[in-house]
């Protein structure tokens, strides 16, 4: 079976099933058109209307590099969150603001939770142990609070400071 | 790599992309939700402060997941916050300020404010609320007692405004306290941690949602000679939670833990308070150690640099001058580890557990995959394991037969349990024995944990007899937990003789809390014999490894903990301490070459580890995970010999 996914922008990709059902989304679809076999030269269209052509080639790419890697059990939830960024996830992400946003967005819609978390863990590096001014420039954060309202924020969690 | 065909994007389109610029605000709540998940609660609040659009996922990430510790500044517990998403509340003033704030407003009717209560999703102590009773180590201020009393007074309205509570976990808060809850709430409960008691529960509460339940019974007495109708509320308690007419479906994970904590407690505070004691062993290294120090700074004044003077100590191993200088008494009492013996007295206090667990064994639990039994002292009752096979009427494997025979049961640990009260170094070898000739065969099981505090040289063989009687070819992790020095010193042996039979073995941990101490100090002893030469002034040797034997201390008090507070794995705690662990790296790796010159000699026998064991990936020795990359590098490149050299 040969699969085209289609981007919001209209570009078709061809990839094997294998790679598509990284996708939780795109393998439940196929699920329900009752098709499990691999080896018939049917061939399937999937549009994909909220990832644009870029980004779902490098969605894609992913895919395909982990298309036999066994991720660990979606359950675990705090194994899942103190598992380090893997090294090749972490080249592969090393792009620009915007494109980082995509693929998170990306893989949030076609449900493809490793890369959805890896996605996640790289931006939240990039915030980790940073003065919130230095945030503020890295993520041009532009401040829209009252100094009353940003007191205010401050005193409703104190509770919160650990140290 | 996927094939591309490549399309012109719609003018149309481009125009407007190039106009937009995503920026982290503009990700939706549920993204920043969760990559807020991965930061410290600090980061969020520094976060929170920057733009409206960042205060609500803040909000969601801060009050997901509470737990609460009345200590401020507790490194075990922000390590755990830290590295799984969760926000501690730390120290009596914050902690009674969040309760009294959100007490004031549901008492002044000003729930609109509260919006964010509807976060909350998991509450957690391991300590708060704790009389003094519990912990033999607490002592009580009056402060501690104001603040417990305010506590008590918002506790129930605060935690029965919870709306969308899915899990509470407080080991040491009565059962009871649940009647205070909506039974909604109550009812749809995945994960209850909570002490068993005898107070009325109200008929209302179900727990029908109830998957994960850890049943702790400090101070709970189910022996017969307990008061009259006491067994019997314990009980009728007990199957009002997981009873479900006699078959449990929902029932995923249960533990039994008699005194939950005792014996990190007793190391914690162990560590914490170890004092210095001139009679007891400075262990030669340190002492050695400094000696040099102290003569090589005399040396350098007198005489000047010397290399050939200096060289002459490193070599005299059986100096036993004790004629030590103030600063050197001063700077051996800064170190926790600078004297210490094997005498550990881990006291578990009795708790029948017999009751408990054939109380629990009347339920069918067809879909349990995980089962532990912790910190109680009457595992070779015969109403427990049973004393021979077959294993009729023991309830511990009555309870996990259903599942166990649907292929399910995958989790079975058994952790700090005794034979009778218990002191060391007896050995219980005939809780063993029995054990071992009595285990029910577990096929589908995939993770064992055991441990029996045992100094003997040939319990080691009859111990892995028990896995091995266990039939569980399936085995994947295996944990042995506060098994002696020797025991620990004979790992290769065990693993490429014992235990070779488990060829799907991926993950071989072992804690061994009597010789923790020892191996920090020898830790430390590496770290000085490196260190000490690139230092002219001593005091800042003292400051340096003074600093380092805390974070030692820390890491392995976080690192070896028995009980499950929710840290998930070792690798969590190694990201967190990854600066410290990078430091020490020679250091802990020459500690542990006798093991792994002994693996690798092994391997000349046996072949390559992964030929033994083709996917094994992790060995955790004392907290330090040595993994696969790791390994590798020993066997294939010479790696300690090569550190050795350096040393």
């Amino acid at each position: 079976m040969s699969i085209s996914i289609i981007s919001s922008d209209g570009e078709p990709f061809k990839v094997e099933r294998k790679v598509a059902e990284r996708s939780v989304l795109i393998k439940n679809m196929l699920g329900d058109l009752g098709n499990d076999d691999d080896d018939d030269d049917e061939s399937f269209e999937v549009p994909i209307p909220n990832v644009r052509g870029s980004v779902l080639q490098k969605i894609l790419e992913w895919c395909e590099h982990h298309k036999d890697t066994a991720f660990p059990d979606d359950e675990d939830d705090d194994s899942r969150k103190s598992a380090p960024v893997e090294e090749w996830d972490r080249e592969f992400l090393r792009v620009d603001q915007e494109m980082l946003y995509e693929i998170i967005l990306g893989a949030n819609y076609l449900n493809i939770r490793p890369l959805l978390d890896a996605g996640c863990k790289v931006v939240a590096e990039m915030i980790r142990g940073k003065t919130p001014e230095e945030i503020r420039r890295t993520f041009n954060i532009v401040n829209d609070f009252s100094p009353e309202e940003e007191a205010a924020i401050k005193r409703e969690n104190e509770w919160a400071e650990d140290r | 790599m996927p094939k591309r065909n490549s399309t012109f994007e719609d003018p149309q389109q481009a125009l407007k992309r190039a106009y937009r610029v995503l920026s982290l605000t503009d990700l939706p709540d549920d993204i920043l939700t969760r990559i807020f998940s991965y930061l410290p609660q600090n980061d969020v609040l520094n976060l929170m402060g920057l733009s409206s659009k960042l205060v609500n996922p803040g909000q969601m990430r801060l009050y997901r997941s509470l737990v609460i510790c009345e200590k401020l500044n507790d490194k075990f517990y922000q390590s755990l916050a830290e590295c799984t998403g969760r926000t501690l509340i730390s120290s009596w003033p914050r902690i009674s300020s969040f309760f009294e704030n959100i007490y004031t407003k549901i008492n002044k009717g000003r729930v609109n404010e509260l919006k964010y209560l509807e976060y909350v999703e998991e509450i957690a102590s391991f300590n708060v609320l704790d009389s003094g009773q519990l912990d033999q180590y607490r002592h009580l201020t009056q402060s501690d007692l104001n603040y417990i009393l305010k506590l008590r007074q918002y506790w129930d309205t605060v935690v029965g405004a919870l709306p969308n509570l899915k899990s509470i976990v407080l080991p040491k808060i009565p059962l009871s306290k649940l009647s205070s809850l909506n039974p909604s709430v109550v009812n749809n409960l995945r994960k209850l941690s909570i002490r068993l008691d005898d107070g009325a529960l109200d008929p209302d509460l179900k727990f029908s949602e109830l998957a994960d339940l850890t049943i702790n019974m400090w101070l709970v007495d189910s022996s017969p000679d307990a008061p009259e109708g006491h067994r019997e509320a314990l009980a009728k308690n007990l199957m009002q939670i997981v009873g479900h007419g006699g078959t449990n479906t929902k029932l995923k994970s249960l533990e039994v833990n008699g005194a939950f904590g005792l014996l990190d407690k007793a190391m914690e505070h162990f560590d914490r308070h170890f004092q210095y004691d001139e009679n007891v062993s400075l262990g030669g290294g340190m002492k050695k150690a400094y000696e040099m120090g102290v003569e090589y700074e005399r040396n350098r004044i007198e005489f000047g640099d010397n290399d050939e003077t200096n060289s002459q100590y490193l070599d005299d191993d059986n100096d036993e001058d004790e004629n030590s200088s103030g600063s050197f008494q001063r700077t051996a009492a800064n170190f926790p580890w600078s004297g210490t013996t094997l005498d550990y007295q881990y006291r578990v206090y009795s708790t029948p557990s017999a009751f408990i667990l054939e109380t629990l064994a009347k339920v069918k639990f067809p879909n349990l995959y995980k089962f532990v039994i912790s910190n109680i002292d009457t595992l070779d009752d015969p109403l427990i394991l049973g004393s021979k096979a077959p294993f009729e009427n023991a309830s511990f494997w009555e309870l996990l037969k259903p599942s166990a025979e649907l292929g399910n049961l995958t989790e079975l640990h058994i952790k700090n349990c005794w034979s009778g009260e218990f002191s060391y170094p007896s050995a219980p070898s005939q809780t063993i024995d029995t054990s071992s000739s009595s285990f029910y065969p577990i096929k589908s099981l995939k993770k064992l944990t055991f441990s029996i505090p045992s100094v003997s040289t040939s319990f080691c063989d009859r111990f892995d007899q028990f896995f091995i009687n266990a039939e569980s070819p399936s085995l994947e992790e295996l944990t042995i937990i506060n098994c002696s020095y020797g025991v620990y010193k004979t790992l290769p042996r065990r693993l490429f003789t014992n235990l070779q039979g488990f060829k799907k073995l991926k993950k071989f941990t072992m804690h061994d809390n009597s010789s923790r101490i020892i191996l920090n100090q020898k830790i430390l002893n590496c770290q000085i014999y490196q260190s000490f030469w690139s230092f002219y002034d001593l005091t800042a040797i003292d400051d340096k490894l003074f600093e380092l034997s805390l974070s030692l201390r820390e890491y392995t008090n976080a690192s070896n903990r028995v009980d499950d507070y929710g840290q998930g794995c070792a690798r969590c705690f190694q990201q967190q301490y990854l600066p410290f662990l990078t430091e020490i790296e020679d250091a802990v790796f020459l500690v542990f070459l006798p093991q792994i010159r002994t693996i690798c000699e092994a391997l000349e026998r046996h072949g390559d580890i992964f030929k033994v064991f083709p996917q094994f990936e992790q060995l955790n020795l004392l907290g330090f995970v040595f993994d696969k990359t790791d390994l590798e590098y020993v066997v294939k490149k010479n790696r300690f010999h090569q550190r050795i050299r350096d040393y």
